[in-house]
């Protein structure tokens, strides 16, 4: 640990924000150059190099940029900054922990993890709601008390009292959250709908409805002591709910020149629709309205609201999935612990340009200067390849669509197998391992798989085995679903009537109820898979998990997850999600021990119900003709390999000697002491021993695990540097 | 005519050699080579003698009799070059052994006594003083005691307080010291023999209870005896396994001592060794493993409660030396070979000494010297006859040696008659002039050309290095090739393409052309059958240039129609007509097993 301080920095494949900097861009021109210098590489980590997800936002901001099409009255939405539309017509949305869309998914995968329930009980539909103009308003009624109560300790205090400066302080801050709400119409829009219908439905019990149209009043006795409620005249007032008046109208004013100073073309029913939001007046229910118009707006309102969440959802998903594949991946590691906290680093830069044959040695290049050094720091160790592309096939229709079926959209941001193969092919030369994971959909989740078994998987990898690659290429599955596309339907609102007597209701039709669907959102099983493996690589990770037997200066590279208890205790914090598989996909998997499998399973670990997914098998796709070999057996032997260069100052024959010598100071019989440590590097069964093949000037390491010997060959330094000399 | 000449003088010279290195061997061989062992020295002991207070105060400050297991943890534990002896008291001297005894005797010895009676101190030490009568190099008493003497009268108190002053002086007289380890609350009043420690220049440990007679003892063996371990091993928690690795299978004796709290009735050792014997207590555990078979030891531990146990292994090794030499006349050279073997003839140099830390002493000077053979070789210069006495130290190596670490050489020089010196080969010394005259010539040459050529990159001067090569050319293709299509006119994406050179190029010569065709990349390049590869030095790969083509080694154009090497892990750029086409080799290693 003294010579690698980690072994779990990890490169993500993927393009998160094309305005960021980039890998290819920042590498630059390497004609006639092998590495890159300190300055490069200190820069290149200033911008691409992530410790958790909060600097990921913070670096790399996701954003979707929206503008409006006047000619089909739509909004439309772009990952892609537009280069021909000017700035002042863009309106980026920041794709933050503040983003209600992003903010509902993490919510959802942190309740289902409290609660810890399978898809199908889970009720998806409490939480997808967030986004509904309901949940909107329901957020921004809290801010305003907030805001209220706030506003009013500034106005009791004296100007110049210091403290009413603190104050003001932090009300310009909850102004300025407040004003992202009413500085674009969109952002407006579920306000407008909610107080529209505030204002249209007053009259409407909890229990049932009247028809009668609604008229404050009192309750009295009448002469005969009846008891009756008698209407109270109607006076136009600007009375307000709240006691303090004062207060209040100061707030509006507040809150109205702060729409106008940041909105130049502002508008009369929107500023009234902004400060009614903020200060609800007593007065708005007896305005005169007109019913017909408000109910039309209102629909009108939502049918556009629908439409815009609607597209804004459907390009905006495929960003989303990445971000949640960044977020599950820090996730894996607990807060907490300050160890080896797994880093990423991101090539921002989409995988069809970076395999291209101009770009690839500049991959290489920045490879061979952080990997190819005996100076470990900035050394990576995975590599992350999400959304490979599944289907092979072409998309021939073979049957006539009688029903709207699927439609097969091309996907954009999926990685072909091709891709992949070139990054493999670069990956395997500097020792890191790749976890990829097939696109996200319904057909790589858990469910897919407990019924359709792993056939197709290890079908489509079949290209990628038997290759020298083969040993870096770890293949993850399933893929993690946060909702299911059946339970993806978030209902936002009803359609408005005008009944009979001129009175705004409800639409009670099935057509009526504005519905839009999400299409179900996925993580990559690779992100998890790598957030995992980065996780136990630090020894305060497996202190915690294990509690005794942990040594504190190894790195956990042999830490084998399938071993005995250790799924039971390293698991993943995602939540289950199915019962299980059958035995027979089990068996399935068995059989060739295929793939980075996780599993969804009933499992105890000393009377503790086990609620999280585990890891079932983890697997490259190098095989033996039989099983596929275990990835931990690929990292022992880099880090070996590691090693020994360093502390052999690049495999020097004498010091090769005395590295493996049985003397008790010597590198290996320090790391044999460690034997019974659940993070030994040569753990109980294992062993290390060398050849050298003097003829050819190659020492054969052979690496036994557990009575399983693996070779490694390394050129020894010694005939080179002769012949050179010569 | 002239070639002739050349030959004669080279056969002149050859025969000279040839004549000098006969003479030397005959001298070699001829020389006597006797060796004596020295008459051995008496080895250095130690010895301690564990003084026990078994009166009753102490059963408050060691209830659990933790005091009895210091002493067979230090019996069990210490070498054979350390003596331990006992003795016990209460009114009187209850217990006694004499130093040498085992951990058996020791247990024995103390078997029925429990804390009772009064503490006559000065009787218990009176008696260790005397125990102590020889002239080994180290003699110490510890004192384990609850700190009080106290006899049932007064008088007897005093008495047993001035006997105990009187053994205090004793030993600071015979230079023995005494380490105190006081249990319990520090007594401020009455007698007390805590000054025992100050007097005798020793410490005095202050221990709250006989819990802390656990560390107590590691730190005795560790730091006060200074154990020569390594540390093998550590079991925390419930159970436990550990296996233990031994350096090799030379020693008489290997001892594994676990030191730490354990409860350790259920344990199990798996070893192969001629004999063995596990000594057990409260807070430690010593195997003795007598001329063990197998390197590999495992210990399985169980207990209710929480471990704490650290692994410690020694051994003792018993060598003995034997030496020899041969002579070499002309230099006046003795080489001395020294072996070390066990005492049942197996040459220890093929155990953990072969992995150095061994010193050597010729004539009680440190020399350098290799092992080979099965020796250690070191050479010293004699002219005359003399006596070679060879010395070897272990200092710093883990284990104990036992065994006679001098032997003498007794060094013969051999009486030679000396011949007529030859006259001086005028013939053979002015070849030699001629021939050191050329390579002046030549490097001054090289130098001047290496400095018009400075700061660029060395290009190969095929009229010297081609005939070479072609003479005994028998470097072959090796490695591999990856190409990368940078730009192509087509502005197509052609995917990297590799090639691999080694048994499977079976040409001399490669060209670009070649490589393009052979990896399916269609890019019809002028000139790039005049671009040449072939195999050079050391692995590496030649690249030669005849084409207009532009070639980039590193920062460097490289000189058309010069040779340049590729080295593994280098790459080189080729720029076809201006900026049209860019292709990128990488030159890479094969492994064994991808050949």
């Amino acid at each position: 640990m003294s010579i690698i301080k980690q072994t779990n920095r990890t490169l993500l494949f993927e393009e998160i924000n094309p305005e960021k900097p980039d890998l290819l861009t920042l590498v630059g021109d390497v004609r006639g150059i092998d590495s890159l210098s300190d300055e490069k590489i200190k820069e290149m980590n200033e911008a691409l190099l992530v410790r958790n997800f909060d600097e990921f936002i913070t670096k790399f901001e996701p954003v979707v940029y929206s503008f409006f099409n006047a000619n089909n009255q739509k909004i439309m939405y772009t990952l892609k900054k537009p280069e021909t539309i000017t700035e002042d017509m863009l309106t980026p949305i920041y794709l933050n922990k503040q983003n209600d869309f992003l903010k509902m998914l993490m919510s959802l995968v942190e309740a289902k993890r409290s609660q810890s329930i399978i898809n199908v009980d889970f009720q998806f539909d409490k939480l997808t709601d967030m986004i509904s103009p309901k949940k909107v308003m329901e957020d921004i009624k809290q801010n305003r008390k907030e805001l209220q109560y706030t506003y009013k300790n500034y106005a009791e205090l004296e100007d110049g009292d210091p403290h009413k400066l603190d104050i003001a302080d932090k009300l310009n801050v909850m102004f300025e959250e407040a004003s992202v709400n009413y500085n674009n119409v969109l952002a407006m829009l579920p306000l407008a709908i909610e107080d529209i219908k505030t204002r249209l439905l007053l009259g409407e019990a909890e229990e049932k409805k009247d028809n009668t149209p609604l008229a404050l009043g009192v309750l009295s006795m009448d002469e005969k002591g009846e008891l009756k409620v008698l209407e109270v005249p109607k006076t136009e007032s600007a009375e307000l709910m709240v006691v303090d008046d004062n207060v209040n109208a100061g707030l509006i004013s507040a809150l109205e020149d702060d729409y106008e100073a940041l909105n130049e073309e502002s508008s009369d029913y929107v500023k009234a629709l902004v400060t009614r939001t903020y200060c609800p007046l007593a007065s708005t229910m007896v305005s005169n309205i007109d019913i017909k118009q408000e109910v039309s707006n209102y629909n009108s309102y939502l049918e556009f609201y629908k439409t815009a969440k609607d597209d804004f959802i459907k390009v905006v998903k495929p960003l989303i999935e990445k971000i949640l594949g960044v977020w599950a991946y820090f996730e894996q590691y607990p807060s907490n612990l300050k160890g080896m906290r797994p880093t990423m680093f991101v090539t921002n830069v989409s995988n069809d340009m970076l395999v291209k044959s101009n770009n690839l040695p500049r991959l290489i290049a920045f490879l061979n200067t952080v990997n190819a050094k005996n100076d470990f720091d900035n050394t990576i160790w995975y590599g992350i390849v999400p959304s490979v592309s599944l289907d092979q096939n072409s998309n021939i229709k073979l049957t006539r669509q009688r029903f709207k079926g699927n439609e097969k959209v091309e996907k954009t941001g999926v990685n072909s197998v091709e891709a992949l193969v070139r990054l493999l092919d670069v990956l395997k030369d500097y020792s890191v391992q790749c976890f990829f994971s097939y696109e996200t959909g319904d057909k790589t989740t858990f469910n897919y798989m407990a019924t359709e078994g792993i056939e197709k998987f290890e079908e489509r990898c079949s290209s990628l085995t038997g290759k020298a690659f083969s040993e870096f290429a770890i293949p993850c599955i399933p893929n993690f679903t946060i909702i299911p596309k059946e339970k993806s339907g978030v209902i936002l609102d009803k359609r408005m009537t005008v009944n009979e007597n001129n009175m705004a209701e409800l639409s009670r039709e099935k057509e009526d109820i504005m519905k839009l669907w999400i299409d179900g959102v996925y993580v990559g099983a690779a992100y998890i898979a790598a957030g995992l493996v980065a996780a136990y690589q630090c020894p305060d990770y497996l202190k915690e998990k294990f509690k005794r037997n942990v040594d504190e200066e190894l790195p956990g590279v042999r830490f084998d997850i399938e071993a005995g208890d250790h799924p039971l205790r390293v698991h993943t914090v995602m939540a289950k999600e199915i019962t299980g598989f059958t035995n027979s996909i089990k068996n399935e998997i068995n059989r060739r021990s295929f793939g980075f499998v996780f599993s969804s399973e009933n499992a105890m670990l000393e009377a503790e119900n086990i609620s999280h997914i585990m890891v079932y098998k983890a697997r490259n796709l190098m095989s033996d003709g039989k099983v596929y070999e275990p990835i931990y057996k690929t990292q022992v032997t880099t880090y070996i390999e590691r090693v020994l260069r360093h502390a052999t100052s690049d495999y020097k024959q004498e010091n090769i000697v005395k590295f493996f010598s049985n003397n008790p100071s010597s590198q290996k019989s320090r790391w044999l002491e460690k034997k019974a440590c659940v993070n030994a590097i040569l753990g109980a069964g294992d062993d290390v021993e060398y050849e050298i093949d003097e003829s050819n000037g190659y020492c054969v390491l052979n690496i036994t695990f557990n009575g399983n010997v693996k070779n490694l060959e390394i050129e020894i330094n010694r005939l080179n540097s002769n012949n050179r000399a010569m | 005519m002239r070639m002739a000449k050349f030959n004669l003088s080279h056969s002149l010279v050859y025969k000279g050699i040839f004549i000098f290195i006969t003479a030397l061997f005959y001298l070699c061989m001829g020389t006597g080579i006797r060796a004596r062992a020295q008459e051995t020295e008496e080895a250095s002991t130690s010895e301690i003698v564990v003084v026990l207070d078994c009166s009753q105060s102490m059963k408050d400050a060691d209830a659990g009799y933790a005091a009895f297991d210091v002493v067979k943890a230090l019996a069990a534990a210490l070498p054979r070059d350390y003596r331990v002896g006992l003795v016990a008291y209460q009114e009187e001297v209850c217990a006694k052994q004499p130093l040498g005894s085992s951990h058996e005797m020791m247990g024995r010895a103390l078997e029925g006594i429990g804390y009772a009676d009064y503490g006559n101190a000065g009787a218990g030490l009176w008696e260790a003083v005397s125990l102590l009568d020889s002239d080994a190099a180290d003699k110490r008493i510890i004192l384990i005691s609850d700190g009080e003497i106290m006899m049932k009268t007064q008088e007897g108190t005093e008495e047993s307080a001035e006997l105990f002053d009187r053994a205090v002086k004793e030993a600071a007289g015979k230079g023995i010291r005494i380490d105190v380890a006081a249990l319990g609350q520090k007594l401020e009043e009455g007698h007390t023999v805590y000054a025992a420690a100050g007097a005798t220049g020793g410490q005095l440990y202050e221990l709250p209870d006989g819990e802390a007679l656990g560390d107590f003892t590691q730190a005795q063996l560790l730091e006060q005896c200074g154990l020569r371990v390594s540390h093998v091993g550590q079991i925390n928690g419930l159970s436990g396994e550990l296996s233990v690795r031994l350096p090799d299978c030379l020693m008489s004796k290997a001892r594994l001592v676990l030191l730490g709290s354990q409860q350790n009735e259920n344990m199990t050792v798996n070893c192969e060794a001629e004999k063995m014997q596990v000594s057990k207590g409260g807070t430690y555990t010593v195997i003795e493993l007598l001329h063990p078979a197998s390197d590999q030891v495992t210990i399985q531990m169980r207990a209710d409660v929480p471990m704490d146990v650290n692994a410690y292994l020694s051994a003792e090794y018993d060598y003995r030396l034997s030496a020899d030499y041969s002579y070499v006349q002309a230099t006046q050279t003795a080489n001395l070979r020294m072996h070390i073997t066990d005492l049942s003839g197996r040459n220890m140099l093929e155990g953990h000494l072969q992995d150095g830390g061994v010193q050597v002493y010729l004539d009680g000077e440190q020399q350098e010297y290799r092992a080979a053979g099965g020796f250690f070789c070191l050479s010293g210069q004699y002219e005359q006859d003399a006596m070679a006495d060879l010395r070897i130290g272990f200092d710093g190596l883990y284990g104990y040696y036992y065994g006679e670490p001098q032997v003498s050489v007794e060094i013969a020089v051999p009486v030679i008659i000396e011949e007529e010196p030859p006259g001086i080969d005028w013939f053979f010394w002015s070849v030699i002039i001629v021939f050191v005259a050329a390579l002046v010539i030549i490097f001054c040459l090289a130098y001047r050309q290496k400095k018009r050529t400075a700061g660029k990159r060395r290009f190969i001067d095929e009229s010297r290095t081609l005939p070479r090569e072609t003479q005994n050319h028998k470097s072959e293709f090796n490695g591999k090739l990856q190409i990368y299509v940078i730009h192509s006119k087509e502005e197509i994406d052609y995917p990297p393409e590799s090639i691999n050179l080694f048994a499977r190029c079976n040409r001399d010569i490669i060209t670009l052309e070649w490589l393009l065709d052979a990896c399916n990349l269609p890019l019809n390049l002028k000139g790039a059958e005049r671009i040449i590869l072939k195999p050079g030095d050391d692995r590496s790969l030649i690249i030669k240039n005849n084409s207009k083509a532009s070639v980039l080694m590193g920062r460097e154009l490289l000189l058309k129609g010069h040779a340049y090497h590729l080295y593994y892990g280098e790459k080189v750029t080729f720029i076809f007509d201006p900026e049209d086409t860019e292709i990128e080799v990488h030159y890479r290693d094969l492994k064994p097993n991808e050949r």
